[in-house]
């Protein structure tokens, strides 16, 4: 395989690595991860509360 | 009593039994199958990632791989496909995800089809029974398929605009240099003339100088029949064996060696990238064509800056020097072999070009199933036309008898001048040639012999007064037809015997390779 191909296998690699990076790094900027945080504390704190009943 | 008190234990079980089942599901699974699902898109995601890098990085050894064999043996019915490795983003990268989504079919499979087998090879009760326990396993399936989609619809994506891009600037690239490409080749009104077979092409096939194994010489596939970008290359492509060739026919003549597409006869260097110049000589049997076109190629060689361009040339134009030396005259030319083409290369400065003289026999130019053959004709822009003046009738009639010493010095054509022309023109006319477009020197040989013949009266070597000689001749009738069939005619009288003092003989072709936009040097 020539290495123009292995090059832009490798580029390829690195913008799908900076799409999914980039994308988390958006989500959250935009609140979507502390949004995510708070869901699961408050799904905790329901199933302890349906525990402790 | 006894099934009473059987069906009320049997009823108090199965409340207890679908009590605890609730319980189960309420306090363990439900919390339990939302950290699974979590986990399990997770995990999806991960497998999809890691199977895409597995592909990328070379680490998955099923990925089909598009090779150089591959596209040379690829079935397609009108082009021969060159034995090169295809531009990435082309192909491979189309099985590239194939590769990938090989591999996650079969992660799902497996994450679908394993647990299944699992509880088949339980006893049937344990599953019915404990059912409330299959739900996070589904979750789990459920939860690592969709994570599997998703993120192989991110790494879809990336791929797909990345790919997207790459074609749309590929795209655009290729149409510039192919432009390009054309464009100077229309410019310079370039071609590739093979000496052999006459074929003018645009677009010689190529051989890479790589280290290919004689195997692939003799199958051709050291040969890139289409240098120029595409699919297999943009500004380079890669050959089968390693080597990295310029892409376009102004890089590769540079380079590389050109070769006829169809007989694969070794062009000049510089071939369809240089003006290229073919000049068919044609006239009657014994007109003095081959003389006209030993002495021009001879004196044109005296000039600075004006060399054989190939090894069939050189040998052909020794065989000339040889002739002069000798003081004899030039051999009739054969009608059974192909016309004798030689090919001179000039350059003006940082420009070069290609002048092709193309002399065949009279008889094969006369006859139509062998001027079928003369496919170089088709491809002229320019033609010499030479004529006998010894085979004008009127001259004929009336120094025949007289000067008969004369006339056997002369070997004067036999046939007809008018016949001559028309033989060669209809055959033009009948390969679909549009003549008016092509410019025709008119050339009167044997200037010396007539001048002796007619003494003062000799017409003197000027275009008006040659025309008027030749219709005083009672030659109006080919004149007008000449000047009707060609965009543009010139009439020249020369005597290849003077040509080595007087250089006069280039004179024809001096004015045809103006039109082309070529200065033929001064002989030195």
């Amino acid at each position: 395989m020539p290495f123009s191909h292995r090059l832009s296998r490798a580029l390829l690699s690195v913008a799908i690595l900076a799409a999914l990076a980039g994308a988390g790094y958006e989500a959250d900027r935009h609140g979507v991860t502390a949004r995510i945080v708070r869901l699961e504390h408050a799904y905790v704190t329901a199933v302890q509360r349906l525990w402790n009943r | 009593m006894r099934y009473v008190v059987l069906f009320v234990a049997g009823a108090i079980a199965l409340c207890v039994y679908m009590a605890m089942c609730w319980l189960l599901l309420l306090y363990v699974i439900a919390p339990a199958a939302v950290v699974v699902a979590a986990v399990a898109v997770a995990a999806g995601a991960v497998t999809a990632l890691v199977a895409a890098m597995r592909v990328l990085w070379g680490g998955y050894r099923f990925t089909s791989i598009r090779k150089p064999i591959d596209v040379a043996n690829s079935p397609s019915p009108y082009v021969r496909r060159d034995y090169a490795w295809p531009q990435y983003f082309a192909a491979q990268v189309k099985l590239d995800l194939d590769a990938l989504l090989r591999q996650l079919r079969v992660a799902l499979a497996h994450a679908w089809a394993d647990p299944v087998k699992v509880v088949r090879r339980l006893d049937y009760r344990i599953p019915l029974a404990g059912w409330p326990l299959l739900v996070p396993v589904l979750v789990a399936a459920a939860g690592y398929t969709v994570g599997i989609f998703v993120l192989a619809a991110c790494v879809v994506l990336v791929g797909g605009l990345i790919t997207g891009a790459c074609w749309a600037l590929g795209l655009a690239a290729v149409g510039l240099l192919r432009g390009l490409d054309r464009a100077w080749q229309l410019a310079r009104r370039a071609g590739g003339t093979c000496p052999r077979c006459y074929e003018v092409s645009l677009r010689p096939a190529y051989q890479c100088p790589g280290p290919h194994p004689v195997l692939d010489r003799q199958g051709q596939r050291d040969l890139h029949r289409d240098l120029r970008p595409g699919r297999l290359g943009v500004l380079w492509r890669r050959c089968g064996c390693g080597q990295r060739l310029p892409t376009t026919v102004l890089r590769a003549a540079a380079k590389l060696q050109a070769r006829c597409p169809l007989c694969l006869e070794p062009l000049p260097p510089g071939a369809a990238a240089q003006t290229d110049v073919r000049i068919p000589v044609f006239g009657a049997v014994s007109a003095g064509k081959t003389h006209l076109v030993m002495a021009t190629v001879l004196a044109m060689l005296r000039g600075s800056g004006v060399d054989t361009a190939d090894g069939h040339s050189a040998r052909t134009v020794a065989g000339y020097r040889s002739i002069v030396e000798r003081g004899g005259s030039a051999p009739k030319t054969d009608a059974s072999q192909p016309p004798v083409a030689v090919t001179l290369e000039l350059r003006n400065g940082r420009r070069r070009a290609f002048v092709h003289l193309f002399d065949a026999a009279g008889e094969a130019l006369a006859d139509r199933d062998q001027n079928h053959e003369l496919a170089y004709l088709d491809r002229a822009r320019t033609l010499a036309f030479v004529l006998d003046p010894f085979s004008i009738q009127e001259l004929r009639d009336q120094f025949g008898v007289v000067r008969a010493d004369l006339f056997t010095r002369a070997n004067p054509a036999r046939e007809a001048p008018e016949d001559a022309y028309v033989a060669t023109v209809s055959r033009l006319r009948d390969h679909g040639v549009d003549t008016g477009r092509q410019r025709l020197a008119f050339v009167l040989s044997k200037q010396d012999l007539l001048d002796q013949l007619l003494g003062g009266a000799a017409p003197p070597p000027d275009h008006d007064a040659l025309r008027g000689w030749l219709l005083d001749q009672q030659l109006d009738n080919l004149v007008t037809l000449a000047e009707r069939d060609f965009r543009a005619v010139r009439y020249f009288l020369v005597s290849a015997d003077r040509a080595a003092a007087a250089g006069s003989v280039t004179a024809p072709f001096r004015w045809l390779l103006r039109g082309e936009r070529l200065t033929l040097p001064e002989p030195g």
